[in-house]
């Protein structure tokens, strides 16, 4: 069993550039008490910064450092589930991966960040709206949990 | 918080219009204008050859990529080319995920990457 399965962290950072490493450092530590190896916690590490980045390029650019975001991690018996809040006025979410798609001559960082996110974990949500922000949800499964269920 | 805690950048010059560009640490959003600050003052210099050195970065994210992919396009506008050596295992995912990897040439070592700008450069 995952260490404290059923437990949550939750932290307020601010939206500056310079805490991204700090909120990495924090889920690769929570990860690793949950037994994550080494290749998921590095997934997690990328994910995450990636989701945090661009809720400070996206989601409150004008203010920088004025608004917090928030990151949750809900720790379950075989996954961890994070979840990063901005305040902001939101995106749409296809738009931009679809920025990627259409090849290197469009790339966007925030498109290349998308496209990550999606491939280092194994479920990610995005919901986006003007009144309430932009809410990444991602979860990664635990290897071994994975490898019991083949 | 300084830059200088998460990464180092050194840049050396090879020859008239070659440079090496040796990064170490985390290439992240705070992180990664110190490099790009480095290789633009290289390009303004006429280094339009760089060779970016990845051996002893531990992280890069999509604020990186997105750098070295700008200063890719830059150097080539001008004739130039921009080579990545030893991107550890990690990084090398990443830029298989971004599908760049089939955009970067990547060498195992500075002298090959020197070499074949050298070897570009008198073929131009």
């Amino acid at each position: 069993m995952a260490a404290c399965s059923g437990c949550h962290v939750e932290m307020r950072l601010p939206n500056r550039a310079e805490f991204v490493a700090v909120a990495r450092l924090a889920v690769s530590a929570i990860a690793s008490r949950m037994h994550f190896d080494i290749n998921e916690i590095e997934d997690i590490k990328v994910a995450l910064g990636e989701a945090y980045t661009n809720a400070i390029q996206h989601g409150c650019p004008v203010s920088e450092g004025t608004e917090m975001i928030t990151l949750r991690c809900d720790l379950e018996e075989d996954a961890l589930v994070i979840t990063v809040h901005d305040p902001g006025d939101g995106f749409d979410p296809a738009t931009a991966t679809r920025q990627h798609r259409h090849g290197t001559a469009t790339l966007t960082e925030r498109g290349l960040g998308m496209l990550l996110i999606e491939s280092l974990m194994d479920e990610v949500d995005f919901a986006s709206d003007p009144d309430d922000g932009t809410r990444v949800r991602m979860v990664k499964r635990r290897h071994a949990m994975k490898a019991e269920e083949r | 918080m300084g830059n200088a805690i998460n990464l180092e950048v050194h840049t050396h010059c090879v020859d008239a219009r070659t440079a090496i560009v040796d990064i170490s640490g985390e290439m992240d959003v705070y992180t990664t204008p110190q490099a790009k600050t480095a290789m633009l003052d290289l390009l303004e210099k006429g280094y339009y050859h760089l060779v970016v050195n990845l051996q002893h970065t531990d992280y890069l994210d999509s604020t990186a990529l997105g750098v070295l992919v700008g200063m890719l396009k830059r150097v080539r506008e001008r004739g130039g080319d921009l080579r990545l050596v030893a991107p550890s295992p990690r990084i090398r995912r990443l830029l298989e995920i971004t599908r760049l990897i089939n955009v970067f040439p990547i060498d195992a070592s500075e002298q090959e990457a020197t070499n074949k700008l050298m070897q570009e450069g008198m073929e131009s």
